[in-house]
């Protein structure tokens, strides 16, 4: 399968400021990949070079087989990028604005945005000055996926959305993907990376810290103990992440299970559970593990 | 077309408000100069004498008098400045307001290159620049009928080109401006056509500042220098079409690579 993306040594520095240092990354055709990463990490820098938004210093970006710089006009034509912060022109009104995307995508097809509008209850008549940001959010929605891309970036895409919207967009999404539409996404919530996307990465500070399938990434040796009571855990090993409080503890353990049993056995325990440490906790051990390096 | 058109949808409403503002003074002159026709006569001579005053505004050589001194003293000092304005405003604000009003993401998130954006949206500023002289043009020669005067075409036609060409360097100048510096207010490029303006006023004065003509693109529109020789000022009118092209290609040239602010 081919690569929807392909960053080989990515940098790109604003002067001495840090944007994004040596990216590796690859997104194969059709696949739902999430890009993770606090504010400030450089994932919109990432998203931005890959558009050809702005120049790489070094290293190359590849996005559906072309040069994110040279080619940037020919990979818009297959891609709907959908922008953190959907900004038009206020003086325009919403159908003139799609309207508007839409010609420039050289597609005179109005089928999908009459469609996407109304699933998302868009009010076509109003004017982008006097909409609310979620609103805005959905006209950046309709702009992204109206012209049927086949790559969509989506840079923090829920922004702004309510739930019930946040359910419609997704549902959007895995409509999208069941075609074969590649998504990358950026977000720096994980839940929403877990539940929908089948790899992922973590940037941190402009470099990428884990990268892989997401079932990979949330499978652990680690598991979390949470247990109400108290043990004497200095005859563990593997054990990170104590909390402790005047009710209980948990941690993180990756040692024996019978080391674990004798422990719990021996402590004053009224009760525990033992639990596989979600997405976020994985991604939060990956960042600690980062600063302490 | 699709960014040319929008461009001048989005313009319409300040190229109405300049180019009938403009013309309306220019109607309202051309209105008032049968009744100072007759106060003339006393007053020319005051008028072209006044020493550095006279000749800033070509008074010295071109008498107010005349329908066409008058026009091109009163009238021209409007339509060069008002134009002018008008194209450092609309100049300025064309590339940068995509950056500053946080729309390049919207735009450049198209299949289009920076190359036909900044060609649509230079084409609508260049016919907002056109339409502006021809309109303009229009309302003077229907002002010149009004007032039963005969219409002096070849030195009209003569005057509103010069004046159009001026437009042009001014709105070519602000356009790299825009290019360069996405932040530059419209302050900036009304300022320059202003500095422009004066420049040429000084030039006129004082004949030590004569070299500083050569500077400023409205030396080539003095009604005195069109109307009496009959013709424009090649040389300058080239130097300066020349320099205009220098500008709209380094435009594109930096444009190309630069990096877009999101």
């Amino acid at each position: 399968m081919n690569n929807a993306v392909s960053l080989e040594g990515l940098v790109k520095r604003y002067g001495k400021h840090r944007g994004i240092e040596g990216l590796d990354l690859k997104v194969k055709e059709g696949e739902w990949f999430g890009y993770i990463g606090p504010n400030g990490a450089g994932k919109s820098t990432t998203i931005r070079t890959m558009l050809g938004l702005i120049k790489a210093t070094e290293g190359k970006s590849t996005v559906l087989g072309m040069d994110s710089w040279k080619d940037r006009e020919k990979i818009m034509e297959k891609v709907g990028y959908l922008p953190s912060e959907a900004i038009f022109y206020p003086e325009m009104t919403v159908s003139e604005t799609l309207d508007y995307a839409l010609s420039l995508h050289a597609c005179k097809d109005r089928r999908r945005q009459k469609e996407l509008s109304e699933r998302l209850e868009l009010d076509t008549g109003r004017k982008i000055g006097e909409l609310s940001y979620g609103n805005r959010k959905k006209v950046g929605i309709v702009c992204a996926l109206e012209h049927n891309p086949s790559l969509l970036i989506l840079d923090e895409p829920t922004g702004g959305l309510d739930p019930l919207m946040q359910r419609e967009f997704f549902s959007m999404l895995e409509e999208e993907h069941r075609k074969g539409v590649t998504i990358f996404m950026s977000s720096h919530i994980l839940s929403e990376i877990e539940s929908h996307a089948e790899t992922a990465a973590a940037i941190r500070e402009g470099r990428i810290i884990v990268n892989g399938k997401v079932e990979e990434i949330s499978r652990t040796n680690a598991r979390r103990v949470n247990l109400r009571g108290k043990i004497d855990i200095s005859t563990l090993t593997g054990v990170k992440e104590v909390v402790e409080d005047k009710n209980g503890m948990s941690f993180l353990y990756s040692g024996e299970a019978s080391a674990l049993l004798e422990a719990l056995n021996k402590g004053s325990v009224k009760d525990f559970t033992v639990t596989e440490p979600d997405l976020e906790e994985v991604f939060l051990h990956y960042y600690r593990k980062e600063e302490k390096a | 077309m699709n960014i040319y058109m929008r461009e001048l949808k989005s313009g319409i409403k300040s190229f109405l408000i300049w180019t009938i503002s403009i013309g309306a003074l220019v109607a309202i002159c051309i209105f008032m100069y049968p009744e100072m026709e007759g106060m003339m006569g006393d007053v020319n001579d005051i008028f072209s004498s006044m020493g550095a005053f006279s000749a800033a505004f070509g008074m010295d050589r071109l008498g107010l008098g005349t329908l066409l001194g008058f026009y091109s003293v009163e009238c021209g000092t409007m339509l060069t400045l008002g134009a002018a304005l008008y194209a450092a405003m609309a100049g300025t604000a064309i590339v940068g307001k995509e950056e500053k009003g946080r729309t390049a993401e919207f735009l450049f998130a198209m299949p289009v290159s920076r190359r036909r954006v900044l060609s649509e949206k230079l084409g609508a500023l260049m016919t907002e620049m056109v339409l502006f002289h021809i309109v303009n043009f229009l309302f003077s020669i229907v002002s010149i009928v009004a007032i039963g005067e005969e219409i002096p075409v070849k030195d009209l036609l003569l005057l509103h080109s010069s004046y159009l060409f001026m437009t042009i360097a001014v709105a070519s100048l602000c356009f790299l401006l825009s290019v360069f510096n996405a932040t530059a207010n419209t302050g900036s490029g009304m300022g320059l056509a202003l500095a422009l303006y004066f420049i040429n006023l000084m030039a006129n004065i004082s004949d030590k500042a004569k070299a500083l003509s050569w500077v400023t693109p409205f030396s080539f529109t003095e009604g005195a220098d069109i109307v009496l020789d009959g013709k424009l000022d090649g040389v300058r009118i080239i130097l300066w079409m020349g320099l205009s092209i220098v500008a709209i290609a380094s435009g594109f040239a930096y444009y190309s690579r630069k990096d877009l602010k999101s």
